[in-house]
C-alpha cells in the first residue's frame, strides 16, 4: 500500500472531524446543544478506549491471556458508584468552576497553589508514557500497511526523515486546532466532544469488522477458532490466567488501577466531569459505557490467538489488527482497521493534551507570570485571553514532544500496554487526595500533599526511572542492587517484596504509602480557615446547590480593579455581560458603589476560576482584594453557630411536639370539665326536685291537717303526720349527703383510725338493712368469713361504705326477681368486699364515670335517674382515704359487681 | 450574601444541575433515590467480589483439551450481567 494513500485517508478523516466539530459548535452558537444527550455522552466517555485497546489489547492477549480485560472491567466495575461518586464530583465542578483534576485537588484543600502545581507535574510525567503509545501505534501502523512483508527500514538518519516525527507534528498541530480555538469560561468544548464520539463509533465498527473477518472468515466461528487454539499448548495456555503467569493479586490490582483510571485520568475527568452538561446523563452512561467496552473487547481474544497460530513469533502481537487482514489479502479491510486505530489514538491525545494544557497553563504558568508580574498589572497587555490560548497551544507542543522522546529513546524496547499501565499507576496516586477529600472533611491541605509527595517518589523509583535505565539514559545499577547498593531499595523488589511484576509491585507500595502518608498527616495537622471551608464544600455539596449561603470569607475590593482584572482575562464584553447578569440576579446597581461587597468578589472569582483555574484565580484577586481575615477561632464559632442552629430547630421540633400533646390533654380536660359542668346542672335539677317533692308533700299535709284537724279521725292523722316523718327523713338524708360531700371535699375531718371487724360491720349492716330488701323482694345471700377480719378504720365512714353499697344495689336490683350476693374474704393483704346485684348493668362508657361526683345513670326505661349521684364518689372517697380502691365490673343486661379492696390491718 | 446559585455560578443552561432524582424536595423522590444508591451499592459489592480473586479461581483451572474456554466465557457473562443489572436498576420508573 502506498503510503500517499494511508496519509491521503488520514486527511480526509481528519477534515470529516473537523467539519463535525465546526457543525456542532455552530449549533451550540445558536444554543442548540447537539452533544447534550446521554449516548453521546457516553460514547464521548469512550476516549478510554486508545491505541492500547485497538492494538495494545490484541498484543497483550497474545502474550498474557485474559489479563488484558481487567483494564475494562475496573471501570465497568466502577459504573454503578457513578451514580454517587461521579454525580458529586460534577456537583462540585459545576458549582466551583472546576475545569481539571489539577483544579479539583487545589480547590478541595484551600484553593492551594502548591497541590496544583504538583498535581499538573505528576499528571503530565505520568501521562507522556500514555501519549508517547499513542505516536507509536500510529507511526507502526503506517509503517505496517506501507511496508508489510519487507525488512524494517533502517533507523533513518535525520529527524525529518523518521515518520514517527512527522506523525507527532500532524497529532499536535491537529490537538492545537480542535483544544485551543477559543477560551470557554467553562473549558466546555461541544465540537470536540461530537468529534470524540464520532471516533468511539468509527473505532468500535473498525475494530468489529477485523474481529468478524478474523473469526468468520479465517475460522468458523468461535468454536472453530477455540478449539484449533486448545488444541496448542503454546495458545491453550492463554485461556488461564493462572498458566498464562498472572498472580490472582496481579488481577486484583490491575482492577484497583483501571478502576481509578477511568475516573483520575486527566482526559476521564475533562470529558466525564468538565464536558459534562447534565448530571441526568449519568444513569444511562452507566449501562452504555460498559456495553461498549464489551462489544470492543469481545474480538480481542479471539483476533490474538489466531495472530498467534498464524504468525508465531514472526510478527510483533500489538500489530495483529493490521497484519492479519493484510496477510489474507484483504488490505482494504486493513486500511478500515488503520483508521478505526487512527481515531482511537487522536481522540486520545486530542482530549488528553488539552486537559493537560489547560492544567498546566492555569497551574503553573499563569502563578508564575503573575509573581513575576508579567501579566495581569502590565497596562500594556490588552489581550489577556489570547496570551493564555498561546501558552496552552506551547504547552501541548512540548508535552508532544516529550512524548515523542520518550518514545524514541525508552517506549521502544516495551509493548503497548506495559508502557500505558506506567501512567494509569501515576494516575492511581491522585486516588486518596480526590475520593478521601469528597468524603472526608478532617483531609487537611498537608495530608494531600505529603500522600502526593510519597506516591510520586515511590512510583518514579519503581516504574519509570529503572525503565529509563535499562534503555540506558541513566546508570542501572540500582536496578539490580539498590540504591546505594542497599538491596531494600531495588525497584523491583522494594523493602523485600519480590514475586511480582513490577507494575503491580510498584501500584502496591506506591498506593500503600500514598494514602497511609495522607491519613497519618491528615489526622495530625490542623486544616486553614479556606481548607475548612472548602472541606465543608466537596463534602456536602449538596447543602451548598440547595441554595445555602456558602460565602463566609468577607472580602472587598475596588470595582475599578475588579472589572480590570476580569477585562485583562475574560475579554471587555464577557466582563461587561457579566456584571450586567450580576446586577439583574442581584437587583444591585453597580454603578454608583465604588467597593464591591464579598458576594461580587466571590462572583468574579468564580468566573475567573473557570478561565484560569481556582488558584490562579486566587492569586490574581489576593493582589486586588482587602480581605478581613478571619481567624480559626471564628472560623469554628461559625461553624459552632450552625451546628447550634441545627441542634436548635431539632430542639423546637420535640418542644412542638409535646406542646401537640399538652394541647390534647387539655382539649381532653376542657371536655371533661364541661361534661362535669352539664352534670352539675342536672345534679342541682335533680336536688331540686327531689327538695321539693317532699315539701310539697309536707305543705300540703299540714296545710291539710291545720284545716282539717277537725274533721280528721286519728287514724287518718296519724297516717299523714307518719308520711310527713318519713319525708322530713328524706330531705335530712339528701341534705346528710350534700354535706357529707362538701366534709370530704374539704377534708377537714381527719379519720379516726382504729381496728375495726369487718366481718362483724358487714353482717350488721346487712341484718340492719334486711327489712328493706324484704319489702322489695330481694333474695340475698351472704358469703362471710368466719373469724373476724381486722383493717385499720374509721368505723362509722366504712359503715357508710357498706350502707352506700347496699343501698346502690337496692336501687337497681331487678324489681321483678332481685338478686344480691355480698361476700367478704381476704385476698392476700387486701379484705375484699363484693356486692352483686342482677340490675340492668352499667355500660362500659359510663363505667369510668360513675365514681365521679354527680353522676347518675340514666335508667333505660323511665329516663329519670334513680338516687342522687352522690353514693358512689363518697364511697370511693372514702376507700381512697384508707389505702384502699374500689372498682366496678359489669355488663349491661347483666347486673353490676362492686369490689372493694382494703388493706388488712 | 447570596448564594452563589443566585448569582449565576451555576450555569443558566435548561439542564440545570438540580437533578430531580438527587435533589429532589419530596419526600418520596428523595427515598427512591436512596433506595437507588443503596442498591448500586450492593450491586458493586456483588461485583466486586465476583470479578476477582478468589472467586475467579473457580473458573481459572489449567487448560485442557477438552476443558473449554471457561474463563473466557464466565467474565463476559458477568460482564453483561452487570450491565443487565445496572440498567434495570436506574430505568426510570413510569409515574
Amino acid at each position: 500500500m502506498s503510503l500517499s494513500l494511508v496519509v491521503g485517508c488520514s486527511l480526509v478523516y481528519i477534515s470529516l472531524l473537523f467539519f463535525i466539530a465546526w457543525w456542532v459548535d455552530k449549533r451550540a452558537e445558536r444554543g442548540v446543544s447537539v452533544v447534550s444527550n446521554p449516548y453521546i455522552y457516553s460514547l464521548s466517555l469512550a476516549v478510554y478506549c486508545t491505541a492500547w485497546t485497538f492494538f495494545g489489547s490484541v498484543g497483550r492477549a497474545a502474550t498474557g491471556g485474559l489479563i488484558f480485560l481487567g483494564v475494562y472491567l475496573g471501570p465497568t466495575l466502577l459504573a454503578p458508584l457513578w451514580y454517587m461518586l461521579l454525580r458529586k464530583m460534577i456537583l462540585i465542578s459545576k458549582n466551583q468552576r472546576i475545569t481539571s483534576i489539577a483544579d479539583f485537588i487545589s480547590s478541595r484543600y484551600g484553593k492551594s497553589a502548591i497541590l496544583g502545581v504538583m498535581v499538573t507535574v505528576i499528571a503530565v510525567l505520568g501521562i507522556v508514557p500514555y501519549i508517547s503509545i499513542q505516536l507509536k501505534a500510529v507511526t507502526f501502523g503506517i509503517n505496517t500497511l506501507t511496508h508489510f512483508g519487507e525488512q524494517p527500514p533502517a533507523p533513518p538518519a535525520y529527524i525529518w526523515l523518521d515518520s514517527g516525527f512527522w506523525v507527532t507534528v500532524a497529532m499536535a498541530v491537529f490537538t492545537v486546532f480542535f483544544g485551543t480555538r477559543k477560551l470557554d469560561p467553562n473549558e466546555r468544548h461541544e465540537g470536540l466532544v461530537a468529534a470524540i464520539a464520532f471516533e468511539s463509533i468509527v473505532k468500535l465498527i473498525a475494530f468489529i469488522s477485523v474481529g468478524i473477518f478474523v473469526t468468520f472468515g479465517l475460522y468458523d466461528g468461535f468454536d472453530d477458532l477455540f478449539g484449533k487454539a486448545l488444541a496448542v499448548e503454546e495458545t491453550a495456555k492463554l485461556f488461564s490466567l493462572q498458566s498464562s503467569g498472572v498472580t490472582p493479586f496481579a488481577w486484583n490490582m490491575l482492577m484497583m488501577l483501571s478502576l481509578f483510571a477511568i475516573i483520575l485520568l486527566p482526559r476521564q475527568f475533562h470529558i466525564s466531569v468538565v464536558e459534562n452538561t447534565s448530571p441526568r446523563h449519568i444513569p444511562k452512561a452507566m449501562w452504555v459505557f460498559p456495553l461498549y467496552l464489551l462489544l470492543i473487547n469481545i474480538f480481542v481474544f479471539p483476533v490474538a490467538l489466531a495472530g498467534k497460530m498464524l504468525f508465531g513469533a514472526a510478527i510483533h502481537p500489538d500489530t495483529y489488527v493490521l497484519s492479519l487482514p493484510l496477510a489474507k489479502g484483504a488490505s482494504w479491510l486493513a486500511l478500515v482497521a488503520f483508521v478505526g486505530g487512527f481515531s482511537a489514538a487522536t481522540s486520545m491525545v486530542v482530549v488528553e493534551a488539552t486537559a493537560l494544557s489547560i492544567m498546566f497553563s492555569n497551574h503553573i504558568v499563569v502563578p508564575l507570570l503573575i509573581k513575576t508580574r508579567r501579566i495581569g498589572r502590565e497596562k500594556d497587555l490588552v489581550n489577556g485571553a489570547s496570551r493564555l490560548l498561546d501558552i496552552r497551544r506551547v504547552s501541548i507542543l512540548l508535552m508532544l514532544f516529550l512524548a515523542y522522546w520518550y518514545q524514541k529513546s525508552v517506549g521502544n524496547t516495551y509493548d503497548l500496554v506495559s508502557v500505558g499501565l506506567i501512567s494509569f499507576t501515576a494516575a492511581a496516586q491522585l486516588a486518596p487526595a480526590v475520593i478521601g477529600g469528597m468524603y472526608w472533611k478532617r483531609a487537611t491541605h498537608q495530608g494531600a500533599v505529603t500522600g502526593l509527595v510519597v506516591g510520586f517518589l515511590v512510583w518514579a523509583y519503581c516504574l519509570p526511572l529503572p525503565s529509563m535505565a535499562q534503555a540506558g539514559i541513566i546508570p542501572n545499577s540500582f536496578i539490580e542492587n539498590g540504591l546505594l547498593g542497599i538491596p531494600f531499595l531495588k525497584p523491583y523488589a522494594l523493602f523485600g517484596l519480590s514475586g511480582f511484576d513490577p507494575i503491580t509491585h510498584a501500584a502496591f507500595w506506591s498506593l500503600f504509602l500514598n494514602t497511609w502518608a495522607y491519613a497519618i498527616v491528615s489526622i495530625n495537622t490542623q486544616p486553614s480557615t479556606l481548607n475548612l471551608t472548602q472541606a465543608d464544600l466537596f463534602v456536602n455539596i449538596h447543602k451548598y446547590i440547595s441554595g445555602q449561603d456558602s460565602d463566609i470569607l468577607k472580602r472587598e475590593a475596588k470595582i475599578g480593579d475588579l472589572r480590570a482584572v476580569l477585562n485583562r482575562f475574560l475579554g471587555e464584553s464577557r466582563t461587561i455581560a457579566l456584571f450586567k447578569e450580576y446586577e439583574t440576579t442581584t437587583g444591585a446597581a453597580l454603578s454608583g458603589q465604588k467597593t464591591a461587597q464579598a458576594d461580587l468578589v466571590n462572583f468574579a472569582e468564580t468566573h475567573l476560576a473557570g478561565a484560569i483555574g481556582a488558584a490562579s484565580a486566587r492569586l490574581v484577586l489576593d493582589s486586588i482584594v482587602k480581605e478581613e481575615p478571619i481567624s480559626i477561632d471564628e472560623m469554628m464559632r461559625i461553624l459552632e453557630q450552625t451546628r447550634e442552629a441545627v441542634e436548635h430547630s431539632r430542639l423546637m421540633e420535640s418542644k412542638n411536639a409535646e406542646l401537640k400533646t399538652l394541647t390534647l390533654q387539655l382539649t381532653n380536660a376542657n371536655e371533661q370539665l364541661k361534661n362535669l359542668d352539664r352534670l352539675k346542672a342536672d345534679f342541682i335539677t335533680t336536688v331540686t326536685h327531689e327538695l321539693r317533692t317532699p315539701v310539697t308533700s309536707i305543705k300540703s299535709l299540714s296545710k291539710i291537717i291545720l284545716d282539717y284537724s277537725a274533721e280528721l279521725d286519728e287514724q287518718r292523722k296519724k297516717e299523714y303526720l307518719q308520711i310527713l316523718v318519713n319525708e322530713s327523713d328524706r330531705i335530712s338524708r339528701l341534705i346528710n349527703q350534700v354535706l357529707d360531700i362538701e366534709k370530704i371535699q374539704s377534708d377537714a375531718t381527719p379519720l379516726r383510725l382504729e381496728p375495726v371487724d369487718m366481718t362483724h360491720i358487714v353482717r350488721h349492716t346487712v341484718t340492719g338493712m334486711g327489712q328493706l330488701f324484704s319489702e322489695r323482694h330481694i333474695v340475698y345471700s351472704t358469703d362471710l368469713p368466719g373469724g373476724e377480719l381486722v383493717v385499720n378504720g374509721d368505723r362509722d365512714q366504712l359503715i357508710q361504705v357498706v350502707v352506700n353499697l347496699l343501698s346502690n344495689a337496692l336501687k337497681f336490683c331487678n324489681p321483678a326477681e332481685g338478686k344480691m350476693e355480698v361476700s367478704l374474704r381476704q385476698n392476700g393483704p387486701h379484705a375484699v368486699l363484693t356486692v352483686r346485684d342482677n340490675g340492668p348493668g352499667i355500660s362500659p362508657a359510663m363505667q369510668g364515670m360513675i365514681f365521679e361526683k354527680f353522676t347518675q345513670v340514666h335508667s333505660a326505661e323511665n329516663g329519670k335517674p334513680q338516687g342522687t349521684g352522690l353514693g358512689l364518689f363518697i364511697t370511693r372517697n372514702i376507700v381512697e382515704r384508707h389505702g384502699g380502691g374500689i372498682r366496678v365490673e359489669s355488663e349491661p343486661g347483666k347486673g353490676a359487681a362492686f369490689e372493694v379492696r382494703l388493706p388488712v390491718a | 450574601m447570596g448564594s452563589l446559585k443566585s448569582l449565576g455560578a451555576l450555569p443558566n443552561d435548561p439542564n440545570d444541575f438540580n437533578d430531580p432524582n438527587d435533589l429532589s424536595t419530596t419526600q418520596t423522590d428523595r427515598s427512591m433515590a436512596d433506595d437507588r444508591r443503596s442498591k448500586l451499592l450492593i450491586v458493586f459489592v456483588v461485583f466486586l467480589v465476583l470479578l476477582n480473586f478468589p472467586v475467579l479461581s473457580i473458573f481459572d483451572r489449567p487448560v485442557s483439551p477438552s476443558g473449554g474456554p471457561a474463563l473466557y466465557f464466565y467474565l463476559f457473562f458477568i460482564w453483561l450481567a452487570l450491565i443487565v443489572v445496572v440498567g434495570l436498576v436506574v430505568r426510570k420508573k413510569k409515574q
